[in-house]
């Protein structure tokens, strides 16, 4: 896009810079009587230089010692949550580990299970459960452990790896 | 959060060691700084409130900035480059909202510099929060145009452009409002 550029522009601009908006230099002044960008930068900059003034004086800002205390504890919280981090790495790579045997012990006694779970089928037309408990315990004694463990994997992971990965 | 006087104690020595410079330095540069920062964000986002929180979080990033400066100039020009950056990053939220128009904290002063704070407020409030920036960078703090080009992320040429363009949105907006009715 072109612009109705001034070569002057700069110098015209560091002066409003420098005298606050008043323009006392009789060669500059008369340039700026003749261009209209210079006068429009003028005006423009006298513009926000008095609200800038305004503003200065008018602004509440925050005591130094303050905006360091602040800070300082923000720094401290910051070490503190990149100190955490590996930890709860840690606590995720475990909680995986734990995953990974879980299952790795379900796939290799996945055998048992079926065998027993088909030997219970096998059975069950033969069960007379009223009279006999003591024989459907017997059917079951094998595959109990196994089905705890499971269940225990089952209950722990969940809350193992929701307290790894959450920050607080 | 809370900490014991210990932790307290420690938190402060800890950051005497993270920061660039010490307590005593950062006093003096903040004294220097604070006031122009605060108005520039004050005028960049329109919110006071904002402008109060941004400010806090230019002054931390300065402190943890692993930066060397040629001159106090340069310094000066990197903590303003952090709130620019800071002012873009809100206004790239989803849930960012443009200044309220009018929103002026005032003093007793003269009625016409009063109107004319009034009218270049609202009419700051109309343009885009970069034309805000290098605006205020331009004429009110009286940068140069490679300083301005530095700090907001764009060439020399491209921001003699967007300074041109902003410049007469500006224009326009003020001349509607009568603030810019004669020559100096």
């Amino acid at each position: 896009m072109k612009h109705a550029a001034c070569t002057r522009e700069d110098e015209v601009l560091a002066l409003v810079s420098r005298l606050h908006g008043a323009l006392h230099d009789p060669d500059v002044l008369a340039h700026v009587e003749e261009c209209d960008t210079c006068a429009a930068m003028v005006s423009l900059a006298t513009a926000l230089r008095t609200d800038r003034d305004e503003m200065l004086r008018a602004a509440h800002v925050p005591a130094a010692g303050q905006v360091w205390w602040r800070a300082a504890l923000r720094a401290h919280a910051d070490a503190a949550h990149a100190a955490r981090r590996p930890i709860v790495w840690l606590q995720g790579i475990a909680a995986a580990c734990l995953l990974g045997v879980a299952t790795a012990f379900g796939g290799a006694v996945w055998g048992t299970v079926h065998d027993g779970v088909a030997s219970l089928v096998t059975r069950a037309p033969r069960l007379d459960v009223s009279v006999d408990i003591g024989r459907v315990a017997g059917v079951l004694q094998p595959v109990l452990p196994l089905a705890i463990v499971i269940g225990v994997c089952l209950l722990v992971t969940p809350v193992v790896v929701y307290l790894a990965l959450s920050d607080d | 959060m809370t900490l014991t006087d210990i932790e307290c104690i420690g938190a402060l020595d800890a950051a005497e060691r993270t920061f660039q410079m010490d307590e005593e330095a950062f006093r003096g540069f903040y004294e220097l700084t604070a006031r122009p920062v605060w108005v520039y964000l004050a005028r960049v986002t329109g919110d006071h409130r904002l402008a109060d929180d941004l400010l806090q979080e230019t002054y931390y990033r300065f402190l943890r900035a692993r930066a060397t400066f040629a001159s106090e100039d340069h310094r000066r020009h990197y903590l303003f480059r952090i709130a620019t950056n800071l002012a873009r990053d809100h206004f790239r939220q989803p849930h960012a909202t443009e200044a309220i128009a009018g929103d002026v904290r005032s003093d007793a002063g003269a009625a016409e510099r009063e109107a004319v704070r009034i009218d270049v407020t609202r009419a700051m409030a109309r343009l885009k929060p970069r034309e805000r920036s290098i605006l205020w960078l331009a004429y009110a703090q009286g940068w140069t145009h490679e300083e301005i080009a530095a700090s907001v992320g764009v060439t020399p040429a491209s921001l003699k452009t967007l300074l041109y363009r902003a410049r007469r949105r500006l224009a326009t907006l003020l001349q509607a409002r009568r603030v810019m009715g004669g020559r100096p």
